[in-house]
């Protein structure tokens, strides 16, 4: 935006004076002396803008302040405004009619005053303020100059960067910021440590209650200690004056169970003669038990003598009489009897052995006299085995024979095909032929020369050619006119010097010489005209001389060649000779590949016919054994097949193996039994022996006990027991009638004791009108009676020596309190 | 006989400027304060040393937290049983401290008055510790000035909080001055304050042995304290024992104008792997410096949020790397990298923003509500983002000039 014209219209000194600005971008100066008006005209430029200040002083004299001022825009676009002083409503159109102030702020572009002031408005003041507030970085003035003054831009950028950075930090007021929040923290973290912090002073002053609460505890301690001595004492106190009347009680009681003791004392009689006697007393009364037992037994034991004497009686008369008074011993006797009875099962059991193994071997011998008598079969196992290792050679020899037919015929096709041989296939294959490579050496031998032979004849042709060519030129070249030669020319040369000579010698004449001069001379010249046709001529001569030369070499190597031919053909038939056949070597070298197909049939055929012929011979080996052993062996086999053969000798070889182990088992069987009847018939004579044994010891024994020889064990055992009870009843007689007497004694003994001390200790006891036994309990009771009394005042006196020493103690006591 | 020197222990102050994210280290660097005075502790006992002199600053002034001392007596109770005497002043810090006032030591530490300078004689060892602590946090006066006298006879050894003759980042206490030290007649003066190890003198032996743990990438390299090894009463060595558990270090990567990310990435992990190996297996600490033209840079800048989760991922590969930060600086060589965006980056390039004080009075204008937000553990101590202080604003300046122009270039490049 520019201004086009200004318009003072009523500011400061100016009325309706004009200011234009016509020259479309250049800068315009408006200058003027001191006082003229300058920086009045800028305010007003700025009042226009933005407003005239109330309190300007700027208003003309005739009255209100007034600007106007026609803006261009970059666009071209005219505006005409009018700024008048007041406190709203001052812009207007050329009309008077009210412009929004929004219509000039969209012409500046959003500009403030300040910003004006500061991008355009400078003047010396506001230049040294604008440094100043550049040097602290300080508004949008500093901004502006700063950027006026440099061209740089972005300062703003950085200078908001950093304000955002800093209000991101902290701001006076935010509650969330960090440098707020740690502040936050601090003092809150502050605040608890000086909460968590033991200070001195608490610890001093806890350690002070802690100090008086410890004195405060020994106090209460001592007091404590105190309180317990001083109930201990009461207590003592409070005990000693229990204890006295206590005392006092006490010696009363015991002086009166003093007195009751010593009057007891008193009244006790224990008589000396019968506690004296109190062992004796106390013997008499163990006594006194077996003495009522024996005289309770004693009918009893009368009785059983009775008894047994009835007893000895019967078994006197059941015990045989003729015996010895030294009889043998019972058990001996008994261990016979058994004995008896044992070799009596002993022969039994012997004897039905005898009879089952006898009839075992019985039975075994007759089933081995029916059974076939053993053969022998090893010639048809050997057969058998010889026919076996063989393997299945009927198959193999089948398969042979085919094979070798077949070989034969593919082999005899290829010989009749050969051609030029009529042989058998073995001389087919040792056919003396010539090794193919040879033949091969050969053929190519022959080729070689025949090559040769035929470039001699193309070379020797090509020579003749050209030497006729060579003579055909000449021939021509001769028949235009004679050719001058070197050799013409000296000749003719030579003639003229010799004439010259002659003609010097005289000896000629002049125009012979000149003659020959002019020949000599013409035949140069004519070299020298026609030296051309003279060197065509002498190269045609040497051509033709050395042609004729190469003839001569070619004639010599055909020679050599059709020699060596010879040679080759001849060693060729003598190669082919041996076979009887004459081929040329590509013939026979076909002849040989096709020959070489067939002998290796042939070899192949003759092989295999050798085989079957092999194996025909192998089963002829073994068949003939193998039938000739079966038919000894009785199996005749009905079929000649080897096979059959094999499967017959099989079965027969089975069958016999089984029943040679039948009879292998029939045989053991049967020594098993003869064995064993052996044995039994040594165990029958071990019994016999001990039967006479036994029959002498029993002898004895009967005869011992008065019996018959013949008497059984039986009679012997009841003869041997009735003997027994006799002796037993004897016996217990004896017995009976000593204890009897032993009983009597006693009683005896028993009653002059007891007569005996109570005659001593109570004779009241000693009469006929008290039983022994009665006397003697009536002692007993008398000492256990004594006995007690004695002890009673043993108990009185100790009580009595007890009583005097309490009484005395009481006494002491109570007169020490 | 070896006397151990150690200063600075800060037990318990935290590790700064280590951003907690995935698979960070975190459990090695919570207490790596203590795990460095466990070090120590178990240094002096393997080592068999007779005497160990912690020249102040045992905690941070700040810190209330009484179960510090409490840690701090029972590593000193190990030394007692280990027959380790230990003699201590307190720094500016435990002057602060409430822990300081109130904590019992063990009766083999003898903590030397506030009040004036005193001498512990270890007769049976013929060592005289001369020393005083600090009775508040700012003590201005020259403490060596009324140290006793050496004892005749024994080893000397002046126990000092000091910032000598000042330090850079080190609040100015106690200053002295060496040549002073150096005439006292001490055989060693055992020094603490200045977080970095330095030997100022060695006739005497004027050492500041560094803090014992780094805390920040400020405080780079191999921290612990020194070993002095003395027969006769005379020094035979001076040697630093690295006790620290995590390592800091302060990784940079030069890079051409055609440098990728890629590129940047692959140095940077060469060049973490390195620091680590030179950390001898403990936990490294580290910061990237990228530096090169603005191209790259810009490249490098425009990508910072994932090139730094790219670096935090080498870091978790190479094990034992915390990643605290990227950092990115434009390197200019005035000839090549113009960039041809005009006479006004030379401007601003030349422009010494740092050195204009109206600038620099508005810029603390501009900061100052921002300031007013920040805790004080940001805005004051040492490493502190001192907006307030005219140094450090000048510094702020001059990287915010080199960022812009890094920008403006790029910007100008683009437009």
């Amino acid at each position: 935006m520019r201004i086009r014209a200004l318009r003072l219209l009523a500011f400061g000194p100016f009325r309706e004076r004009t200011l234009r600005f016509d020259s479309d971008g250049a800068i315009e100066l408006v200058y003027g002396p001191n006082e003229a008006g300058k920086s009045t005209t800028r305010r007003a430029v700025l009042g226009l803008l933005f407003g005239i200040p109330q309190r300007s002083k700027d208003g003309h004299s005739a009255g209100e302040a007034r600007v106007g001022a026609t803006l261009v825009g970059d666009d071209g676009r005219a505006l005409e405004i009018v700024r008048r002083k007041g406190a709203k409503n001052t812009l207007l159109d050329p009309s008077e009619n009210i412009l929004d102030e929004g219509v000039l702020a969209r012409w500046l572009g959003g500009m403030d005053a300040e910003t004006y002031e500061l991008a355009y408005g400078l003047d010396h003041e506001g230049l040294r303020h604008g440094g100043a507030a550049l040097r602290v970085g300080k508004g949008q003035l500093g901004e502006s100059l700063f950027s006026a003054a440099t061209g740089l831009t972005g300062l703003h950028g950085v200078l908001a960067g950093l304000q955002s950075e800093a209000d991101a930090i902290y701001r006076p007021r935010g509650a969330q910021l960090p440098l707020n929040l740690a502040l936050r923290t601090f003092a809150e973290a502050k605040k608890r440590i000086a909460q968590l912090a033991t200070t001195s002073d608490k610890w001093l002053e806890v350690e002070k209650q802690i100090e008086g609460a410890r004195g405060e505890l020994r106090d209460l301690r001592a007091k404590r200690a105190a309180a317990f001595e001083e109930r201990e004492r009461a207590r003592a106190v409070a005990g000693a004056a229990r204890a006295l009347e206590a005392a006092r009680a006490r010696l009363a009681e015991i002086d009166e169970a003093l007195s009751a003791t010593n009057a007891e004392l008193a009244a006790i009689d224990a008589p000396a003669e019968l506690l004296g006697r109190a062992q004796a007393v106390a013997g008499l009364q163990e006594r006194l038990g077996s003495h009522r037992k024996a005289r309770a037994d004693r009918p009893r034991i009368a009785a059983e003598l009775e008894a047994i004497e009835e007893r000895a009686r019967r078994a006197e008369k059941g015990a045989p009489r003729g015996a010895k008074t030294e009889l043998p011993p019972d058990a001996r006797v008994r261990k016979l009897a058994m004995e008896a009875e044992r070799l009596r099962e002993r022969e039994r059991q012997i004897e039905s052995r005898e009879a089952e193994q006898a009839s075992a071997i019985a039975r075994a011998s007759e089933r081995l006299a029916a059974m076939s008598p053993l053969a022998d079969d090893a010639a048809l196992r050997d057969a058998l085995e010889a026919a076996r290792r063989e393997g299945d050679v009927e198959a193999r020899l089948d398969a042979a024979a085919r094979r070798a037919e077949r070989d034969r015929t593919e082999a005899e096709a290829r010989a009749r095909s050969l051609g030029g041989f009529s042989g058998s296939l073995e001389e087919l294959v040792v056919l003396p032929v010539p090794p193919s490579e040879v033949v091969a050496a050969h053929a190519r031998d022959a080729a070689a020369i025949a090559e040769r032979r035929r470039a001699t004849a193309d070379r020797r042709r090509r020579l003749e050619e050209d030497r006729a060519d060579a003579e055909r030129a000449l021939a021509a070249l001769r028949a235009e006119g004679d050719v001058p030669t070197e050799e013409t020319l000296a000749r003719a040369r030579a003639d003229r010097d010799a004439l010259w000579e002659a003609v010097r010698g005289g000896s000629s004449d002049a125009t012979r010489y000149e003659r020959a001069v002019r020949a000599a001379d013409e035949i140069a010249d004519r070299l020298r005209r026609e030296a051309s046709r003279v060197s065509r001529a002498s190269e045609l001569g040497a051509t033709s001389v050395a042609l004729a030369r190469k003839l001569e070499i070619v004639g010599d190597e055909e020679r050599a060649i059709e020699t060596e031919l010879a040679a080759h053909e001849r060693a060729w038939t003598a190669l082919g000779k041996p076979s009887g056949l004459s081929r040329s070597p590509e013939e026979m070298l076909a002849w040989l590949a096709r020959w070489e197909i067939a002998a290796a049939a042939a070899s192949r055929a003759i092989e295999a016919g050798k085989e079957a012929q092999w194996l025909a011979s192998s089963v002829e080996r073994v068949r003939g054994p193998l039938r000739v052993a079966l038919e000894r062996a009785g199996e005749p086999c009905a079929s000649d097949a080897l096979s059959s053969l094999e499967r017959a000798a099989t079965r027969a070889l089975a069958a016999r193996e089984k029943s040679a182990k039948e009879r292998a088992a029939l045989e053991s069987a049967r020594d098993a039994g003869e064995q064993e009847r052996d044995r039994i018939a040594r165990e029958r004579a071990a019994c016999e022996r001990e039967r006479a044994t036994w029959s002498a010891a029993w002898s004895a024994c009967t005869r011992a006990l008065g019996l018959p020889d013949g008497a059984s064990p039986d009679e012997v055992t009841t003869a041997m027991d009735a003997l027994a009870d006799l002796a037993r009843a004897e016996d217990d007689l004896e017995k009976t009638r000593r204890r009897l007497d032993g009983i009597d004694r006693d009683a005896a003994r028993f009653t002059e004791d007891v007569r005996a001390i109570a005659s001593a200790c109570a004779p009241d006891l000693v009469g006929a009108q008290t039983s022994i036994e009665d006397a003697c309990a009536e002692l007993a009771r008398r000492l256990a009676a004594a006995s007690e009394r004695r002890a009673r005042r043993e108990t009185l006196e100790e009580q009595q020596r007890k009583q005097n020493a309490q009484a005395a103690d009481a006494r002491a006591l109570v007169e020490q309190r | 006989m070896r006397i151990v020197h150690a200063a600075d222990l800060h037990l318990d102050s935290p590790l700064r400027g280590l951003p907690p994210y995935d698979g960070a280290p975190i459990a090695a660097v919570r207490e790596a304060t203590r795990r460095a005075c466990e070090n120590l502790v178990a240094f002096c006992i393997e080592s068999s040393a007779a005497i160990l002199l912690v020249a102040g600053d045992l905690y941070d002034g700040d810190w209330r937290d009484f179960s510090t001392g409490l840690f701090f007596a029972k590593e000193m109770s190990r030394l007692r049983e280990g027959g380790v005497r230990v003699v201590v002043v307190r720094g500016n810090h435990d002057a602060a401290s409430q822990i300081t006032r109130s904590l019992r030591l063990p009766d083999n530490v003898r903590e030397l008055s506030a009040k004036k300078a005193e001498t512990v004689l270890f007769e049976e060892l013929g060592v005289a510790v001369h020393g005083r602590s600090f009775a508040e946090r700012a003590v201005t006066e020259d403490l060596s000035r009324d140290y006793p006298r050496p004892v005749d006879g024994a080893f000397n050894v002046g126990l000092l909080h000091t910032c000598a003759e000042g330090r850079p980042g080190h609040e100015p206490y106690a200053p002295c001055k060496v040549a002073e030290l150096a005439a006292r007649g001490y055989d060693y003066w055992a020094l603490g304050h200045v977080h970095q190890r330095e030997v100022l003198s060695r006739e005497p032996w004027i050492v500041f042995p560094g803090n014992l743990q780094g805390r920040h990438v400020r405080e780079i390299g191999p921290k612990g304290a020194t070993a002095i090894d003395v027969a006769g009463g005379v020094i035979e060595s001076v040697e630093h024992v690295a006790l620290d558990v995590v390592r800091w270090a302060e990784c940079s990567v030069d890079v051409g104008a055609s440098a990728s990310v890629t590129d940047v990435l692959d140095a940077a992990r060469a060049e973490m792997a390195a620091e680590l190996e030179r950390a001898d297996g403990r936990v490294l600490a580290a910061r990237l410096v990228v530096r090169g033209p603005s191209a790259a840079i810009a490249r490098v800048a425009a990508a910072r949020e994932s090139v730094t989760a790219e670096l935090r991922a080498i870091a978790n590969d190479l094990r034992d790397v915390y990643f605290e930060k990227l950092r990115v600086a434009t390197t200019f060589s005035s000839a090549t990298d113009r960039g041809g965006a005009g006479e006004w980056v030379d401007t601003l390039a030349t422009l010494d923003a740092a050195s204009d004080e109206e600038l620099l009075a508005m810029a603390e204008g501009a900061l100052a509500d921002f300031r007013a937000k920040l805790p004080i553990e940001i805005t004051s101590g040492e490493g502190a983002l001192a907006l307030g202080d005219p140094a450090s604003l000048r510094a702020l300046l001059r990287e915010a000039q080199q960022a812009l122009l890094a920008r403006a270039r790029a910007a100008s490049e683009e437009g």
